[in-house]
């Protein structure tokens, strides 16, 4: 392999806040290889959720290049965009973000009917295979607001998993957990990038930062 | 993600939200219900005029002269002979007969009436299409022999004699006595003459009482087949001969009353039509207001299915699907609440109303052209939402 399989360059992110504007990013340079395990801390508002959503493709720069296993995707249009966010990147939130009325069951089964290529009794074979994965077969049919913030973060990780992605970006997963369920969390995450898959991990905490192979810290919109 | 995980998908979330449902649906299923009702009943109003007046007959011509003044000029009537004479002169006749016109008055229900007599040969039923309801019409026979009978109008008959309905009476027309031989049946106004409240009596007695042969009223039965506007045109030609030009008599048929019906009651249906669409386009901007409402409501929702790999046009179908899905089943719902007031209608009224497939069709399409159209702007609004946005919505 002779190119990076996450690759950034010049990556600006700039808001407008009212007639100025704000740079979130400040000109990000930034390589991560396959099967890697990085987290990125920094202090709150230093970006490092901007980053996340830019490599994690729901948010595309406002300058730079994004080539993503050598292919550029920082001008993507909304089609190719959610296709990757599909097929190759699962993502991991601090707030669970499950949808509240449907099954954790229901919940995985969202990106396998976005992806659409197999058959209704397929999905919900491999949706409740991946909710065992994380430990989860006797809960397939309760709904978050049945379950504690550990086992919705495990439908959360199951959800992202479930489409078979390259890469887990998690901002914040054991920001809401206390430290117990945490390591539990970690533990999976760990597992998963022993299996190949690329991990980014945003967090507060030393501790579950230690979990990564590389620490990238930000300051102000910028890698110091 | 196909179209029928899609539905699957906004019939869950709709049901997810039941009262709420319900109530967007109602504007529609009213709005539905006001329209097919209406061409219901309209329709079935309009076919119920239409068969009362096929009863009529819709091959009789009558010539008739409606000036009651110009009796005094010679040119405004005709002889037995020209009228005889037209049968011939004229191929599309099957038969005709004179009507002679008086006017009595009798006391009916303890009032005095102006009451119409007509006196008319045999022929004059035969003609026109009226059967005994009870009882026997005139010979031929009786309108040589001067016989004095008479045959009375149902509602006429009713109204002097009461329900005790017994034929042979006498009923005393300008000082002469006539009894009654019979009553006829029910008939639509048509010309000069109410059918249901007049008394028939024979032409030669008429003539009599009138003290002329003059003839004011000729009424012709077409041949079969034959065309009615064209029978029409040629008596008004050649009575127009007859009086030097004049159109003293007016020629109508009731075909001509069946088409002027059909316009006005086109133009009701329409008009009621336009109130009831009125009325779904109003539930239309209803489930607009409440699809803009759900979309916010769900803005984080959203950011987890782009998240999750919805592209813009997954999210966009999502919520057309959904307003679609709350328009077609409000106008199913004000279809089926429609058929069943019309059965209770036609049962109650014993009309034979009926829903027409064009009522369902226009009703379930136009809920379904509104549930678009008004479902497409809150369904654009969803679908470019920005994912990141979305999911930092509180
Ligand atoms: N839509 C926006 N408009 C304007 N400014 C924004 C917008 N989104 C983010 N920012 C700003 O960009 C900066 C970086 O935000 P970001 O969410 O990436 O921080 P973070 O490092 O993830 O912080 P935390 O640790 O608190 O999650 C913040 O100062 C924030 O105010
Ligand atoms: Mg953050």
């Amino acid at each position: 392999m002779n190119h990076n399989f996450i690759e950034l360059f010049e990556i600006k992110k700039i808001y407008p806040v009212g007639k100025a504007s704000f740079a979130a990013l400040k000109g990000i340079s930034l390589s991560i290889q396959k099967g890697e395990f990085v987290a990125i801390m920094g202090a709150s508002g230093s970006g490092k959720s901007t980053l996340m959503n830019i490599v994690g493709c729901l948010d595309s720069p406002t300058s730079g290049s994004y080539l993503l296993d050598g292919e550029d995707v920082a001008m993507n249009n909304d089609k190719e965009l959610a296709l990757i966010r599909n097929k190759r990147i699962g993502f991991v939130f601090q707030s669970f973000n499950l949808l509240g009325k449907q099954s954790a069951l229901d919940n995985v089964l969202l990106p396998l009917l976005y992806s659409g290529d197999c058959s209704r009794k397929n999905r919900r074979r491999i949706a409740s295979e991946t909710l065992k994965m994380v430990g989860l077969s006797a809960k397939l049919r309760n709904k978050p607001s049945e379950m504690s913030g550990g086992e919705r973060q495990r439908v959360a990780i199951a959800r992202a998993l479930v489409n078979n992605p390259e890469i887990i970006c998690a901002d914040e997963p054991t920001g809401n957990l206390d430290s117990q369920t945490s390591h539990e969390i970690m533990e999976i995450l760990l597992d998963l990038n022993k299996k190949g898959r690329t991990i980014i991990l945003v967090t507060h905490e030393a501790d579950i930062a230690a979990y990564a192979e590389r620490v990238i810290r930000m300051r102000d919109g910028g890698i110091v | 993600m196909n179209l029928f995980d899609c539905i699957i998908f906004s019939f869950s979330s709709l049901i997810q939200h039941k009262l709420r449902s319900c109530l967007t649906m109602l504007g529609m299923v009213i709005g539905v219900f006001a329209i097919t009702t209406v061409l219901a009943v309209s329709k079935g109003g309009k076919q119920l005029i239409i068969s009362e007046f096929l009863t009529a007959g819709t091959n009789i011509v009558m010539a008739f002269n409606a000036q009651m003044e110009t009796r005094t000029d010679k040119f405004a009537c005709l002889t037995e002979e020209q009228v005889m004479a037209m049968k011939e002169i004229i191929p599309q006749i099957d038969d005709l007969s004179p009507v002679h016109l008086l006017q009595t008055l009798l006391k009916v229900k303890g009032r005095m009436k102006q009451i119409t007599v007509f006196g008319g040969p045999e022929n004059f039923f035969r003609v026109r299409g009226i059967k005994a309801s009870s009882g026997r019409m005139f010979t031929g026979d009786e309108v040589v022999r001067y016989e004095k009978v008479c045959v009375v109008g149902k509602e006429l008959f009713y109204d002097l004699f009461g329900k005790t309905k017994r034929l042979g009476q006498e009923i005393k027309i300008e000082g002469t006595y006539f009894r009654v031989i019979g009553v006829m049946e029910h008939k639509i106004e048509f010309g000069p003459i109410n059918i249901n409240d007049a008394i028939g009596i024979p032409s030669s007695c008429a003539m009599r009482l009138l003290g002329t042969r003059d003839i004011y009223a000729v009424q012709f039965l077409a041949k079969e087949g034959a065309s009615i506007p064209l029978l029409k045109k040629r008596i008004k030609t050649h009575l127009r001969q007859i009086f030097g030009g004049k159109d003293n008599f007016d020629v109508h048929s009731v075909d001509e009353i069946l088409s002027m019906l059909d316009k006005v009651m086109g133009v009701i249906s329409i008009v009621l039509g336009s109130i009831a669409g009125i009325s779904i386009l109003v539930g239309g901007i209803g489930i607009m207001n409440i699809m803009l409402v759900s979309v916010r409501e769900r803005t984080r929702e959203i950011g987890i299915r782009k998240a999750c790999g919805a592209t813009k046009d997954n999210i966009l179908l999502q919520f057309l699907i959904e307003s679609l899905t709350l328009c077609s089943l409000g106008g199913g719902l004000g279809i089926l609440a429609s058929i069943g007031l019309v059965l209770i209608i036609s049962t109650v009224f014993k009309i034979a109303f009926f829903i027409s497939g064009i009522a369902i069709i226009i009703g379930l399409g136009f809920s379904c052209l509104v549930g678009i159209f008004f479902g497409v702007y809150p369904a654009y609004i969803a679908a470019r939402l920005n994912p990141v946005e979305a999911l930092r919505y509180e």
